[in-house]
């Protein structure tokens, strides 16, 4: 009796089709679903938005139930807000390859918005602004500019802060050592003098266990000190290192000595070591964001108590700072890209931006958010309107390398933070390694 | 042969073809996840490490470029593999001793036995990212309770361990060493388990002290396990990834720039997704090459119980 083989090739042939057929069909995005039979015409006129968010439980909470709202306003439009749990940045990636990235997402301008625009990937909005008659002068020219890439417009500012550009300071532990408290007239110099009489060694064994001040050791962090002192990473258009200009090397230099000289923090302590030394009564201030109030409000030590200032002066008068803004940039391949639009604009609206405030701890960036009567004597939040007024965009590269941008200046800042390279020498490095990359040819869409 | 009975003209039997079919039937989810999930993007990301590729947009062919890169245009790439082989190199050798200490430790007849092998067990069940900010916190430089015993013991300023460019790469390998208690003890332990005591019996007979035991006796019986750890454990080590990523993220100043935090960066920060795939694959060659000295070295190193030499029969 003949009867058909199946050998271990023939066995694996088929196998290895088996498996690139089904990749095929997992690559084929699925057909939209079909109306369901019997939909009323008014139903078909609905516009069905998707926007994914971050896994922050509070934000993600907040927008749902502002989805929840705008949709019962705008029958037309019907908004859902997904989350990406984890993995956001790679997930949002794989999932704009695949095309299934919804209409808009959660990001950030200092987290680079022109990786994103240089691959082609956002919507503009310059269009839908005209289209609309939308005022964008509402908005504080400096978040609103973070926004725009080479002129044109990919997003609103939802929220955000003026970068690291509070100066909280528990009065206790000033009171003790014997220091006047920050006023909002202080300079970099006194803040130096300052945190050199806070910092002290209490148990007498050598080494300090009361800390002046606390900044971060980051990028970004840093460029609140750099501009107060006259400095900035980038030209304004994003093609020019400025790293090796006196004013930052001015910022590095005093970073610097304050690590080594002063000695009036622990080199490049991060945001834990931060809640760990405040939250033991061990830090007499913080240099830090909009975002720091609500939490040091659940950190300070009983017996304790914390106030806040505008961050000091540069030699300059600036007081130093960057636009940091959140936003919900539309997908370029968007197929509602204007109802889309709608949407963003209801997330940047006033009432919305007032209320964040209590929701998710940071304001709106808008004037009358902050000339509103629950804002405008808000102790927490109007220190920060007075530096977010004059800060500058986030810097961003005209080539769309953000990413490379940031990855090569962090190691350079790391050798100044610990004295392995002057401020003078690294501010050199920064200025070469930076412009190489600004250099590079942009990453576009071919 | 009769046409009757049920062996076929291949010699095969209707029994065997029914079972080799159940037997393909049955490999057959893992080989199809084996060639969707692993052989399959290989093979593609081989493609793209030849290619331009600034995920999502469409890859462009460009040859060697990547390759020629990485060996001649970037900085990085000698810095993170002068980064892990230094790691490697320390880590990987470090660990074995460490682990074989304790599995002879434990091998012992001791009391509590059990107890004591769970307990040297149990770091390394520990999540390593706890494991990590457990070390962050351990070796802070300024306030850290290693750091804070070294000074009020003995008056020594410790050293800066992560936020130090020296220092943070012995860091990693002593949070390596952590976990020396773990699988890789547990294997030696079992490998000297079996170790026959009749032999040892027959080394004392013959006056061998203890050093000589070890190293006559309990050594060339472990040859093949510890040939064993030590190829998991190099090409563990050639990975090393989370712990770097959740701490230092390669720095400070480059001190813990290891290869995979390199080819990541490519990958998911700068998404130049080609370059990453080039790197990738000279990773893997790295590691084959790596492997296959080993395996040519073990030759002379490793005994496997019941070889014999040529001309020995």
């Amino acid at each position: 009796m003949k009867t058909s083989m199946l050998s271990r090739r023939d066995f694996l042939r088929v196998a290895a089709g088996t498996g690139a057929a089904a990749a095929l069909v997992a690559c084929v995005p699925a057909p939209p679903a079909a109306p369901a039979a019997g939909a009323e015409m008014a139903d078909m006129a609905v516009t069905e938005v998707l926007m994914f968010d971050r896994n922050v439980v509070q934000d993600l909470e907040y927008r749902k139930e502002l989805a929840e709202r705008f949709n019962a306003e705008n029958g037309d439009i019907q908004v859902a807000v997904d989350v990406i749990p984890q993995g956001y940045d790679q997930t949002i990636m794989a999932r704009i390859a695949g095309g299934t990235a919804g209409d808009a997402f959660r990001h950030a301008s200092h987290f680079g918005m022109s990786k994103f625009t240089t691959r082609g990937l956002l919507q503009e909005l310059d269009d839908f602004v005209d289209l609309d008659s939308y005022d964008l002068s509402v908005y504080i020219e400096g978040p609103l500019s973070s926004n725009r890439i080479n002129g044109k417009l990919y997003a609103l500012p939802v929220n955000g802060h003026a970068g690291h550009a509070g100066l909280y300071f528990a009065p206790e532990i000033y009171a003790e050592a014997g220091v006047d408290l920050p006023t909002e007239d202080w300079t970099y110099d006194d803040l130096r003098d300052a945190t050199a009489k806070l910092t002290q060694d209490t148990d007498g064994d050598g080494k300090s266990d009361i800390w002046g001040i606390w900044f971060g050791a980051w990028y970004q962090a840093n460029l609140t000190l750099i501009s107060a002192h006259g400095g900035w990473p980038l030209n304004d258009d994003g093609s020019q290192a400025t790293w090796g200009e006196p004013g930052a090397i001015a910022g590095m230099q005093w970073i610097q000595d304050m690590y080594h000289e002063v000695e009036a923090l622990p080199v490049m302590a991060d945001s834990a070591a931060k809640n760990q030394l405040w939250s033991s009564g061990k830090l007499a201030s913080a240099l830090s964001g909009v975002w720091e109030g609500a939490y040091l409000g659940d950190i300070t030590p009983e017996g304790l108590t914390f106030s806040l200032v505008p961050g000091p002066k540069g030699p300059t008068g600036i007081r130093g700072g960057f636009a940091g803004c959140n936003n919900f940039p539309i997908w370029s391949s968007s197929e509602h890209p204007y109802e889309t639009f709608q949407w963003i604009k209801y997330l940047s609206s006033q009432e919305v931006g007032v209320e964040g405030i209590g929701r998710i701890g940071e304001p709106g960036l808008r004037y009358d958010v902050f000339e509103d009567p629950r804002v405008a004597n808000d102790p927490l939040i109007i220190p920060h309107f007075q530096v977010l007024q004059d800060v500058k965009p986030f810097p961003t590269p005209h080539n769309g390398r953000d990413s490379e941008v940031i990855q090569a200046t962090a190691p350079l800042l790391e050798g100044m933070y610990l004295n392995e390279l002057s401020a003078e020498e690294g501010c050199g490095q920064l200025q070469e390694t930076i412009q190489e990359i600004l250099d590079m040819p942009p990453v576009e869409a071919a | 042969m009769s046409s009757g009975t049920a062996t076929g003209a291949t010699g095969r039997s209707r029994v065997t073809r029914v079972e080799e079919f159940w037997g393909y039937l049955l490999i057959s989810p893992w080989v199809l996840g084996f060639l969707l999930f692993t052989a399959g993007p290989m093979l593609v990301s081989l493609y793209f490490s030849f290619t331009e590729y600034a995920f999502p947009l469409r890859p462009q062919w460009l040859g060697l470029a990547n390759y020629i890169r990485a060996f001649g245009d970037d900085d990085l790439f000698g810095r993170s593999i002068w980064n892990t082989f230094y790691y490697v190199g320390l880590a990987v050798p470090l660990g074995i001793a460490l682990s074989l200490l304790l599995a002879l430790l434990l091998d012992r007849n001791i009391a509590g036995r059990s107890v004591w092998r769970t307990i040297y067990y149990m770091p390394s069940i520990v999540p390593v990212v706890s494991a990590t900010f457990l070390f962050l916190y351990i070796f802070q430089p300024d306030y850290g309770l290693i750091n804070g015993w070294l000074w009020k013991l003995f008056e020594i300023e410790g050293p800066g361990w992560f936020k130090s460019r020296v220092w943070v790469k012995p860091t990693f390998i002593i949070l390596a060493l952590w976990s020396a208690g773990g699988p890789t003890m547990i294997i030696l332990l079992a490998g000297l388990q079996n170790v026959p005591d009749e032999m040892y019996d027959a080394a004392k007979v013959d006056g061998a002290g203890r050093w000589r035991r070890f190293t006559n006796v309990t050594l060339p019986l472990l040859s093949p396990t510890l040939f064993f750890v030590l190829i998991t454990g190099l090409i563990a080590a050639f990975k090393i990834f989370g712990p770097v990523y959740v701490s230092t993220q390669g720095g400070p100043f480059y001190g813990s720039y290891f290869y995979v935090l390199h080819l990541f960066t490519q990958a998911f920060s700068h998404w130049q997704l080609g370059y990453a795939s080039a790197l990738a694959w000279i990773l893997f060659v790295f590691i084959l090459v790596f492997t296959l000295i080993q395996f040519r070295i073990g030759g002379s190193w490793v005994y496997y119980e019941g070889e014999t030499e040529k001309g020995d029969s």
